[in-house]
């Protein structure tokens, strides 16, 4: 199936113009997607622990230690939800999920009462830390940690399944045009053997099929209106 | 058929369906009035305790997952007292018996198992469950249902939960606590000069409250935890606990504390003696020091290693080997007679089916299965008490009323008095492994661990 020449550039320019509106998107999507998931799972995290925070406050003050614990682990079964633990008043974490301990790294710094930590743990992935105090930070801080690893996935996730639907659009739309296009071209490509049968003094290899050139005289457009030109400057009358 | 034969024949086999309910439903309420509802209590729920010939406790435990051992062994010890006991009539003329669920030491199905417990089955009361994270979550229910006055009997628990406000009303304990214990490993190392304490504990509310225990009893010295390492709840023996261990190497601590059950703290244990770290190890009651033995005698003969020195526990119950205690006398003779019986239904231990691997060899004695046969002569006394008609309202008086009470362990037990005392036991032993089993560790012997 041949295009003609005269309209390769516009299907060329069509191509681009598809393929652009496909990466715009994809990036604004890209863009919009990380920003509105990442806020969210944010948002989900501090939410969490404002209630840890909020409505745990007697048992933190009465160091009920053990069913603290209980409240957090349950936290745990939410997915983006890596961990979770508790500073008291005196900057002593007195409940956690860690396994096998507390790692190093948190260790180092938890104490800063930051409201959010960007924190690469060793051996576990790159987390996202939200913070907060428990009475205004007076007695103490819940801090959650996020798996950002995880965030990402879900990012990736959501905007594969767009890019991929994207890219079908992309494919269709070169199928149909090319499609399109080659129905516009096939008529010129006939007029042109026509004229070159007719007006050139150079044997044709393959001479148009009568039929063929019957319906492109009786065309009432202006390829059939330039069939019936070239018939006239052949001498084949109007 | 025709049709008119049909429908007769659809007539009679109705007829017969509902003669045969009516005369089983007759023969319930003649026979078993057990299962008849006393109908001129209208919604009184204790009423229809009263008119129950079957005294019906509910225990939800792990029956068959990784704690496993800690319950059955607890049901055992429970149903060697009982068993004999309903031989020979009940209390006032009722039987009593437990009606086990498996929680599988996960929380959500601790909460299904005393819901059906507290609703269909109705039970007298909730008895020794198993488990800190299991009984934290049931607490509620009780609260939410106080009006039904349902109370847990002596949980296999040390934890605080049970025995602050708010739940501590909705608990009698016969045990000491877990801070208890705690004060007293502290206290003894303390005193030989081992100050840098640090914990192995299972990271969920049973280890918390362990570490808890741990972090009031070193303040009270001016002390604090020299460090921890924890473990996921469930994980088993053959697991390698090489990361914790590397935690204690570093720390390099004058004794570790574990709170956790048998198959992590053996795994534990092993990996630090094969790593060289040869500081003391204590463990609390809830333990399963038998089953932890078991699991480390084991891995001696095959590792040719000692796994087992240097390693005490504390227990809330008198040593099952010491013949002066009565209660023990009679516990023994018990567990010796109905062994075979007392176990409980494959159904339970063995949800997904019988593999020799699964299969559960019951321990002829253990410090478990004596805490059960207590518990259950602890609620036999009680039941005694309230005299014919026992109802569940009256439960909680009748146990706060009781004062001064002996049940043959060699100690003083008490209930209520001024203080409301919801706790009978507060004493503490200290066991250590000696010849493959466990001896009583005595004050003095503690000297033998002196810090240089």
């Amino acid at each position: 199936m041949r295009i003609a020449r005269f309209y390769q550039k516009t299907l060329f320019g069509v191509f681009a113009i598809i393929g652009l509106i496909v990466a715009l998107t994809s990036a604004l999507y890209v863009y919009t997607v990380d920003r509105q998931l990442t806020g969210d799972f944010l948002q989900n995290s501090r939410a969490i622990a404002r209630s840890i925070a909020d409505s745990n406050v007697d048992l933190i003050v009465h160091k009920n230690y053990s069913a603290l614990q209980s409240i957090i682990d349950q936290f745990l079964e939410i997915s983006s939800i890596s961990y979770v633990f508790v500073v008291d008043e005196n900057g002593v974490i007195i409940a956690h999920t860690f396994v096998p301990g507390v790692p190093d790294e948190i260790l180092a710094d938890y104490k800063d009462a930051k409201d959010v930590y960007d924190r690469a743990l060793s051996g576990l992935g790159n987390f996202s830390e939200v913070t907060a105090g428990i009475l205004a930070g007076e007695a103490g801080y819940v801090h959650v940690g996020m798996d950002k690893d995880y965030i990402a996935l879900q990012v990736q996730t959501a905007i594969g399944k767009e890019v991929y639907l994207l890219s079908i659009i992309l494919i269709v739309s070169v199928l149909v045009t090319y499609g399109l296009i080659y129905l516009v071209s096939r008529p010129l490509d006939h007029l042109r053997n026509y004229a070159w049968h007719s007006l050139s003094s150079e044997q044709h290899a393959s001479p148009p099929d009568p039929s063929q050139v019957k319906r492109l005289l009786e065309r009432t457009d202006e390829v059939g209106e330039l069939g019936r030109i070239i018939r006239w400057a052949s001498g084949g009358g109007s | 058929m025709t049709w008119y034969e049909k429908e007769e024949a659809h007539t009679w086999l109705r007829s017969r369906r509902m003669l045969t309910l009516a005369l089983l439903l007759a023969a319930a309420l003649v026979g078993d009035p057990t299962l008849a509802k006393d109908k001129t209590a209208g919604t009184d729920a204790d009423r229809q305790d009263a008119s129950q010939r079957v005294i019906r406790l509910g225990m939800s435990a792990d029956f068959s997952a990784s704690a496993r051992a800690l319950s059955i062994e607890l049901y055992r010890g429970a149903m060697a007292y009982l068993l004999p006991l309903n031989n020979a009539g009940g209390v006032n003329g009722r039987r009593v018996v437990i009606k086990p669920y498996d929680d599988q030491y996960e929380p959500d199905l601790a909460i299904r198992n005393t819901l059906k417990l507290m609703g269909e089955d109705d039970v007298f009361a909730l008895f020794s469950y198993v488990g800190t994270p299991t009984m934290n979550r049931i607490l509620p229910l009780l609260q939410i249902r106080h009006d039904q006055h349902f109370l847990l009997l002596f949980p296999f628990t040390g934890a605080d939960t049970n025995r602050i406000p708010p739940y501590d009303q909705f608990s009698f304990n016969l045990r000491a606590s877990y801070d208890q214990e705690m004060k007293g490993l502290v206290d003894h190392f303390v005193a030989v000069n081992r100050t840098r304490i640090a914990v192995f504990y299972q990271a969920d509310a049973f280890g918390r409250a362990g570490w808890g225990g741990l972090r009031r009893a070193l303040d009270k010295h001016g002390l604090e935890i020299a460090g921890e390492a924890t473990y996921r709840r469930g994980s088993p023996f053959d697991q390698s606990y090489d990361r914790q261990v590397a935690i204690m190497q570093r720390l390099q601590p004058d004794a570790v504390v574990c709170v956790g059950t048998y198959p992590a703290c053996a795994g534990f244990v092993r990996d630090m003696r094969d790593r060289d770290v040869d500081c003391p190890v204590a463990t609390l009651s809830f333990v399963g020091g038998e089953a932890m033995l078991k699991l480390l005698s084991a891995a001696e003969q095959e590792s040719n290693k000692d796994y087992t020195s240097r390693l005490v526990s504390s227990e809330v119950v008198p040593s099952y080997n010491d013949d002066s205690v009565p209660a023990v006398r009679e516990y023994r003779e018990a567990m010796d007679r109905y062994r075979d019986a007392i176990l409980l239904p494959d159904s339970l231990l063995y949800p997904h089916g019988k593999t020799a691997e699964q299969e559960y060899a019951p321990l002829p004695y253990g410090f478990i299965s004596l805490e059960g046969y207590l518990n259950a002569k602890l609620f036999t006394a009680i039941l005694q008490r309230m005299g014919a008609d026992p109802r569940r309202a009256d439960l909680a008086a009748t146990v706060l009323a009781m004062g001064d009470f002996d049940l043959g362990m060699g100690q003083p037990l008490s209930f209520g008095g001024e203080t409301d005392r919801r706790q009978a036991s507060d004493k503490v032993y200290y066991t250590v492994v000696r010849d493959g089993r466990f001896v009583p560790f005595r004050d003095g012997e503690w000297e033998a661990w002196v810090k240089r």
